[in-house]
């Protein structure tokens, strides 16, 4: 059976290499023009070229987002980058526009074409159209349950995507414009304002129903799929994607590791067990988002689902990135981020390898002053690790 | 060119149309109205019927959706708005794609994936209603004309999956039927203006509570169009025959002046221009 891809996103180069290293077989990035993230894009032209070599040299795979739903004045250019992203071996656009989709294959036949999310396809009669139109693959709207998703895959041969974590529109999504009536910003062009997770109180005409303590929300619940996954692994679906392109580091090291020793698991035809599957929603637990469910897999849209209050898990667990170890001194150089102190139960984790614990004893300055505490994010200091550690693991504090 | 009417809850029958519009919407199976039963009486006014295909389709829908396109080909239908791309790769197979209309509410707003759809056969399209007025003339001059305009009416806002008020009422503890007709209005906690929340079994439906009525600017689309479409979901049915009694006799003279009295007529209203001189480009 060919093996499910493990999708990541990425905000800049050095997330997109963090995606790589802690297991993610390919990686999404929205370069500065055209994407629905351009704004917050760290992706000048020449950092898309290195991520798509870095992407290459660790066998994985590099897809840009094309997926603003363009206005005729988004249009000028389009050309020129798609032929640019193929030049440098970009592996694939996702991308919302059938008739882009037609201009990429005249002018960038390379590029495979990811039809986005934003199209909302929910049906087999629809990948069949848009494979007809030229589409790779295609990204299925969120909506599906896992039975609607396999009667999907039952009906078409296009590969298909499938999202199992982050955030989630409430309203099918491109077909929202409560951000664009509400505040002018344009949710199909990058600009949402996530009017959905607002509160509004809630008339029966003139008389309120809503409890001025608890209001109506449209808010969802972030998706959070590592039990589901056994049964997306068994139907085949060609990519599962993680969502975050404005997410951390640790983010994105956390999820993707954690969802990439699932798939491994499978991939070698091993049992999930119960404990396993506790252990990796644990671990998924460690990055910060809001309180999770299951989307619609289930196939329940009940109160569940949703969102009522702001609770999001905002998590200050992240100590520090590691640049360096020494082993004859046992000592590792970190960029710090959250604060920590001598005393403290800290983990280290990295790519393909197990947490390992250990108590702070011994913390030094970048002069080798010895130091009880840090609060200063992006400081170099020196921690006392008693086993090895190497440049891209991580550090967090245990709670 | 055309001006067409939904119906869905302002207790308007296709006789009230009679001489004032010149096509109604219909719908029944994947689709926010359920009215087809009005057919006969449309046809009888003098009415071209429209179908609306508004729903999105899943899998388990195809096999209807092929019988119902199979039953609807048969009928006297000018047209079906659709949404979901199935509708169209269904039509296709049964050679029936010129009766539609691609209608995917948000996402139609650039001439060329106008011009795309209008290559696959759909007789016409309609743009996006969150454009200006000039992105739609421009629309309009790139793609032979061959549009259908929402001008008039609530425009919707979103549309979900998700059970909103059930959902919400079950939170609460709200004992409140989540399918009443003309659904509930919500607030935002800082702002004044309420929309609309309809809620049916495939899916909740957020409408803005204002009243498009650009009569300035629909003289000037007029010519460039196909069709005009007045969404009647939900709306006072006096506010819709006033709106339409005023188009028939609009002209450049006196559609200011028609404007102003509309608002002077039903003041508990808001009447606006919609988003043709708001240009939601703002980005984050
Ligand atoms: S407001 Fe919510 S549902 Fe709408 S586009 Fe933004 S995140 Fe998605």
């Amino acid at each position: 059976m060919k093996k499910c891809e493990l999708l990541a996103p990425a905000k800049d180069l050095h997330k997109a290499k963090t995606a790589i290293r802690y297991g993610a077989d390919a990686v999404y990035i929205g370069g500065k023009e055209y994407s629905l993230r351009a704004r917050a894009s760290n992706f000048e032209r020449k950092d898309i070229a290195e991520a798509v070599a870095f992407a290459h040299e660790n066998h994985a795979r590099l897809y840009v987002t094309v997926n603003i739903v363009f206005h005729d004045e988004d249009l000028y250019g389009i050309k020129e980058y798609l032929q640019y992203l193929e030049s440098i071996g970009v592996d694939a656009i996702i991308i919302e526009s059938p008739g882009l989709v037609r201009i990429a294959k005249k002018y960038a036949p390379k590029l495979e074409c990811h039809i986005s999310t934003q199209l909302s396809a929910l049906n087999s009669a629809s990948a069949e159209l848009l494979k007809s139109w030229g589409a790779d693959r295609v990204v299925l709207g969120r909506e599906l349950s896992l039975q609607e998703i396999e009667q999907v895959t039952k009906a078409t041969d296009l590969p298909l995507e499938v999202f199992i974590h982050g955030g989630m529109c409430a309203n099918y999504s491109g077909r929202c414009t409560l951000s664009n009536y509400m505040t002018l910003r344009d949710a199909n062009r990058g600009g949402c304002a996530q009017s959905c997770r607002w509160h509004y109180h809630l008339y029966d005409s003139q008389k309120e129903l809503s409890d001025p303590e608890h209001l109506f929300s449209m808010g969802s619940r972030d998706l959070q799929a590592a039990a589901w996954l056994k049964d997306l692994h068994r139907l085949g679906i060609a990519s599962l994607k993680i969502e975050g392109r404005m997410k951390s580091d640790y983010y994105i090291a956390t999820v993707v590791r954690a969802y990439r020793t699932i798939l491994d698991k499978l991939d070698a035809g091993e049992e999930l067990t119960e404990e396993d599957l506790a252990f990796f929603e644990s671990e998924l637990n460690k990055a910060e988002n809001r309180p999770f469910a299951c989307g619609f897999l289930d196939g329940n849209m009940d109160k569940d689902k949703q969102l009522y209050e702001e609770a999001a898990n905002v998590r200050h667990d992240y100590v520090g990135y590691v640049r360096e170890y020494d082993p004859f001194n046992g000592l590792a150089r970190i960029e710090t981020r959250n604060p920590f102190a001598v005393g403290d139960t800290l983990e280290v984790f990295g790519p393909h390898k197990p947490n390992r614990r250990f108590v702070l004893t011994d913390v030094f300055s970048e002069d080798w002053d010895p130091l009880e505490e840090s609060h200063t994010p992006m400081r170099t200091l020196w921690l006392l690790i008693p086993f090895e550690t190497e440049e891209h693991d991580m550090v967090r504090l245990v709670k | 060119m055309n001006k067409v009417v939904s119906l869905l809850n302002n207790n308007l029958t296709p006789a009230d149309l009679k001489g004032l519009a010149d096509g109604v919407i219909l719908g029944s199976l994947f689709s926010r109205y359920d009215d087809l039963h009005l057919y006969k009486e449309a046809r009888e006014n003098g009415l071209e019927v429209y179908i609306s295909i508004d729903q999105m389709i899943y899998e388990e829908d195809l096999e209807l959706l092929r019988t119902y396109l199979s039953v609807i080909r048969t009928k006297e239908v000018a047209g079906v708005y659709f949404s979901d791309l199935a509708v169209l790769r269904e039509a296709k197979a049964m050679g029936m794609q010129d009766l539609l209309i691609y209608d995917p509410l948000t996402l139609l707003t650039n001439s060329l994936d106008t011009a795309f759809f209008l290559k696959q056969g759909v007789q016409s399209c309609v743009p996006a209603r969150e454009l200006t007025l000039e992105e739609i003339k421009t629309i309009c001059e790139n793609t032979g004309g061959k549009v259908d305009l929402q001008l008039f009416g609530p425009l919707i806002m979103a549309v979900s999956r998700r059970k909103y008020l059930q959902s919400y009422f079950d939170y609460a503890g709200i004992e409140a039927d989540p399918r009443a007709k003309e659904g509930y209005l919500i607030r935002e906690a800082n702002r004044r203006e309420r929309y609309r929340v309809v809620e049916n079994e495939k899916e909740s439906i957020v409408y803005t509570n204002d009243f498009a009525a650009p009569y300035k600017e629909y003289l000037q689309l007029l010519p460039l169009c196909r069709r005009v479409i007045l969404c009647g979901d939900n709306v006072n049915r006096e506010v819709l025959l006033h709106v339409l009694k005023d188009l028939q006799e609009l002209n450049s003279g006196n559609a200011e002046e028609k404007r102003r009295e509309l608002q002077e007529s039903f003041p508990e209203e808001t009447f606006t221009e919609a988003y043709l001189y708001r240009k939601t480009n703002l980005r984050k």
